[in-house]
């Protein structure tokens, strides 16, 4: 122990500078302003300054673990601690506590310190606070001791992680193109997996070259690691990212809620109101109309991504997941769903007879609270938020919002309305972001005022309906 | 001069994967990118790699012969510190100056144009890597090692810079950080300073290794260029911009206050104006612009006497505009803003910000505010249709146009600087004008206008990109762009009275 605590004496003495450096950049990351409120004039060298530092401040924080880990390289023959009394087991506790005590603890300081100066209660946050401790360190120190073990000094490290950040690139470019699959609030089941990756390949990388020296092993083992984690990072949604939400439910729902049927006595008809935004995918748009029984009434719903399947005589089309405003018009047992189908598809086919069933993923949410009109909200569960009159013309009762904690997963429902909008929280049971400010992001939003609530999500449940015989020229919105 | 060979060609043999790592990227952003700008994405990404990636490949050049310590290998051998200067500055001449100019050259062949009439962007480019170049390398000659490359960039060189802007941002203001349309002179005067004083520095280390004083200077710079990105200057920018372009029929553009039109209401309500509550609103007439063409109000100083006799003066007031109501952005949601400036066939506000006095109902009669107007005259418009379906639009001034999706369009357009002064997206429904317009440069709204031979970031390129939601039946969707044709300014005197007050 006396030995591990000598490495880290010497490790804190040598490394002051940059632990300085990174502490000074990761503090003016963590405790800036997270949204600051409008202004006739922004104040460019802070904005600046805010867009820079986080950038910076992982620069200098890879810089530091870099440096540590290579305090005591692990490449070569030559280094000093091979010929003294040094177990491999002292070297990992001295630099374990190291990167503990002058990456993580301020890292925890700054961020308590943020969500105190903003008005909410660090203790109420605790967990939030230290799960973002988790994730920061998957993300951020892992990859960097594991690119300092396994490499003979920074020109190394330079050199490698410009050539993979330009690979992951090329990589994820030839996979998905400009088109990042977006997960929505199940996004996190997708971070937990890629994090999976990383820490099981790093850490066994770091562990071969602490405990072999196997270089070139070792070496394999991160490249074949970072380039897992980007396949886990961008891997579409399925099916099964759904059924895992589903066990993370906060509420049980009786089947009997929520049941879906095709309408067919509106076959033919069209939705009087309809929303259009830059989400929506390409292609003829068709509006199926649903019947929905079990509307719970005290929970408002939100439908996260629906999947339509059409079985033509000789062809079939599916539309796979997609996340927009597809699930639509809920309102007195009645809804619609948006399909836009390849416009191939439906010249051929639009005609026949076809079999249509489709999918539907909701998310259930519990209301918690109103937004009154004062700039700054405090609501237990949810964070701090804030109002502000509209940016927009004409817009008197109209009123941008957000709202933010540590962990966000709120929504915003209008009453008297059913299309509930997510404000990009996520679903999940812990938050998984690694940002060096303790916020979660989430979106402005225009409301009226007068009709918001707020709701956290209480249950995922996915409902399906089908029907025989209908014809697609039925469907088409004009 | 072999001397200089000699380390140059041992610093190719030892240098070659971060050589070709480097060279891979400039290619990539300067020829692959301008060609297919509609596969951004990734390889945006990888753009905003490059400049970290030249410094790290002219950090590694410099520390082959570290400057800093006592223990180097050169230092016993015949080698001067000229031989060795010379022989980095070949080396950054070879692989960062000569791909840079060559990737831009067949970048512009990639898109058809002509190297020869874009000269004048090519050598801003050269001056900006220039920069970027020496820059880089009088932190590493100032530094030991990569990793205190890396610290004395930081405490050096971000750490004041970042501190000497805080301060020129509360003394200075806000407004002198972007200068719009000629916001690359104020990039050129910057870069100049970052040239002459790393060269300096360079020199130095080089020729007596006093890495203190050297770090001192890098310091002082860093302070000097976080200033000069608030350096006051715009009207003299505006008036050399002025001389470089064209004489234009601009002599006959007359703008006087609109006292009939005195009791209208400006276009839209004031909260499209920023909340601001010290605006004033003033109906002005504006006549002499030549058919079809148009004037964009860039920036407008005011000036006037306060009830204690004191004169009041806004400076060049980045929210002073000319400006009519202009509908834009997304269709479907109806979501209106102001775009600044002023078009043919609208009646023409003025907009000051003002001390709150002139807002006031204290404003008494007789006291007058005089607004000194930097305009920019606009060519006629060029209208250009864009093909939906993902193939690319030719369009005037070199550009290409992208439209991409059917209802929902994502449109993405890159020019070769200099880019067209004006540039919207117009969609017309059924053949009719629906009204809406989309920006796509705008000094505001992106801060992306540059009326000069580069970006304002001393770039060849300007990609944009804007999305419009079109669910109103057939409709076409039109580019319109205007060229900047000249810049000049013009004087109004306002009478109480004659504006709309808060």
């Amino acid at each position: 122990m006396s030995r591990s605590l000598r490495i880290f004496r010497k490790d804190a003495l040598c490394l002051l500078p940059q632990a300085l450096v990174f502490i000074t950049l990761m503090a003016i990351a963590a405790l800036r302003d997270p949204f600051p409120p409008y202004r006739v004039r922004v104040d460019a060298a802070v904005t600046f300054l805010q867009n820079v530092s986080p950038f910076l401040a992982v620069l200098a924080c890879w810089v530091l673990v870099v440096s540590l880990i290579q305090e005591e390289r692990l490449i070569g023959h030559e280094q000093y601690w091979l010929t003294r009394p040094y177990s491999r087991r002292d070297l990992i506790a001295a630099k374990a506590v190291f990167l503990l005590l002058f990456v993580n603890l301020p890292l925890f300081v700054c961020q308590f310190v943020s969500v105190a100066q903003a008005g909410l209660s660090p203790w109420h946050w605790l967990p939030a606070l230290l799960w973002r401790q988790v994730f920061f360190s998957i993300f951020c120190v892992l990859p960097a001791v594991a690119l300092g073990a396994v490499t003979r000094h920074f020109g190394q490290v330079g050199t490698a992680a410009i050539a993979a950040f330009v690979l992951l690139q090329a990589g994820t470019w030839a996979l998905v193109g400009n088109g990042y699959p977006d997960w929505g609030g199940y996004d996190w089941i997708r971070t937990c997996g890629a994090a999976l990756v990383l820490t099981v390949g790093m850490t066994a990388a770091i562990a071969l070259q602490y405990t072999r020296r196997r270089t070139v092993l070792s070496r394999g083992i991160v490249a074949a690691t970072l380039a897992l984690t980007a396949l886990a990072a961008y891997a579409p949604i399925g099916g099964a990212a759904f059924a895992i939400q589903a066990l993370y439910s906060r509420q049980a729902v009786p089947a009997s809620t929520l049941r879906l049927y095709y309408d067919a006595s509106r076959a033919g008809t069209h939705p009087t109101q309809y929303f259009s935004s830059n989400s929506d995918p390409d292609g003829v748009r068709l509006e199926i109309p649903l019947r929905v029984d079990g509307v719970p009434g005290v929970e408002s719903v939100a439908a996260d991504f629906t999947s339509v399947d059409v079985q033509a005589p000789s062809g079939a089309w599916r539309s796979g997941w997609l996340a927009f405003h597809a699930f639509h018009g809920l309102s007195e047992g009645k809804a619609w769903l948006t399909a836009f189908v390849d416009p191939e598809f439906y010249e051929r086919y639009k005609d026949a007879p076809v079999r249509l069933s489709g999918t539907v993923e909701f998310t259930l949410y519990r209301r918690v609270g109103t937004i009154a009109v004062r700039s700054v909200n405090v609501i237990p569960d949810v964070g701090l938020c804030l109002v502000f009159r509209s940016t927009m013309a004409n817009s008197a009762e109209l009123h941008d919002a957000t709202c933010y904690s540590p962990f966000s997963k709120l929504a915003i429902e209008h009453r008297g309305s059913t299309d509930t909008q997510p404000l990009g929280g996520s679903y999940a049971p812990f938050p998984t972001s690694l940002g060096f400010m303790p916020f979660e992001p989430s979106t402005w939003r225009s409301i009226d005022i007068e009709t918001a609530a707020l709701g956290l999500p209480a249950a995922h449940i996915q409902r399906r309906f089908e029907a025989g015989g209908v014809l697609l020229r039925d469907f088409q919105f004009r | 001069m072999s001397g200089v060979l000699l380390v140059f060609r041992k610093d190719v043999r030892r240098l070659w994967p971060r050589i070709l790592l480097v060279v891979g990227i400039e290619t990539l952003g300067r020829w692959v990118h301008p060609a297919q700008p509609n596969v951004a994405g990734a390889l945006i990404n990888v753009m905003s790699l490059e400049a970290l990636a030249q410094w790290f490949l002219i950090a590694s050049a410099i520390h082959e012969e570290r400057l800093v310590g006592d223990r180097q290998y050169w230092l016993t051998r015949p080698i001067s510190w000229r031989t060795l200067l010379a022989a980095k500055l070949l080396f950054f001449v070879v692989f960062v100056h000569l791909p840079v100019l060559a990737a831009s050259v067949n970048g512009l062949l990639a898109r058809g144009e002509s190297p020869a009439a874009h000269w004048a962007g090519l050598a801003m480019v050269q001056f900006a890597t220039l920069g970027t170049v020496l820059c880089g390398a009088a932190v590493a000659a100032a530094s030991a090692g990569m990793v205190q490359f890396v610290g004395v960039s930081l405490a050096a060189v971000m750490a004041p810079a970042v501190i000497a802007l805080l301060l020129a941002s509360r003394i200075l203001g806000s407004d002198n950080m972007n200068w719009g349309g000629v916001e690359w002179l104020h990039f050129a005067a910057e870069n100049a300073v970052t040239i002459v004083a790393a060269s300096a520095i360079l020199a130095l280390q080089y020729s007596t290794r006093r890495t203190a004083l050297s770090r001192l200077l890098l310091a002082s710079l860093a302070v000097a260029v976080g200033l000069a990105m608030w350096a006051p200057g715009w009207h003299a920018a505006f008036a050399f911009q002025s001389r470089l372009g064209e004489r234009a029929p601009d002599s006959a553009v007359r703008i006087v206050q609109d006292s009939p039109r005195g009791g209208e209401l400006a276009p839209l309500p004031r909260s499209a104006w920023r909340g601001d509550p010290s605006a004033v609103e003033v109906p002005i007439l504006v006549t002499g612009v030549p058919p079809g063409m148009a004037v964009w109000s860039d920036r407008i100083a005011a000036t006037g006497v306060l009830a204690d006799g004191s004169v009041w003066s806004s400076g060049w007031d980045s929210l002073n505009r000319l400006g009519n109501a202009i509908m834009s952005g997304n269709i479907a949601s109806g979501r209106t803003t102001r775009e600044e400036g002023m078009l043919p066939g609208a009646d023409p506000w003025l907009y000051l910000n003002v001390d709150p006095y002139f807002a006031s109902s204290d404003y008494s009669a007789g006291r007058e505010l005089h607004a000194t107007m930097a305009l920019t005259l606009l060519s006629s418009e060029e209208i250009t249709p864009l093909q939906a379906g993902g193939g690319p639009t030719r369009v005037p001034q070199g550009g290409l146009c992208w439209v991409m999706g059917m209802g929902n369009l994502s449109i993405l357009c890159s020019w070769p600087a200099p880019t067209p002064g004006y540039a919207v997206i117009r969609i017309s429904a059924m053949g009719m004008p629906t009204g809406f317009e989309m920006p796509l440069l705008s000094e505001r709204l992106f801060g992306n206008l540059s009326y000069g031979p580069c970006t304002n970031t001393g770039g060849l390129w300007q990609t944009v990109t804007g999305n419009v939601v079109v669910s109103a039946g057939p409709s076409e969707i039109l580019l319109v762009t205007r060229r900047a044709v000249a810049h000049f300014e013009r004087e109004i005197e306002i009478h109480p009275g004659g504006g709309q007050l808060p």
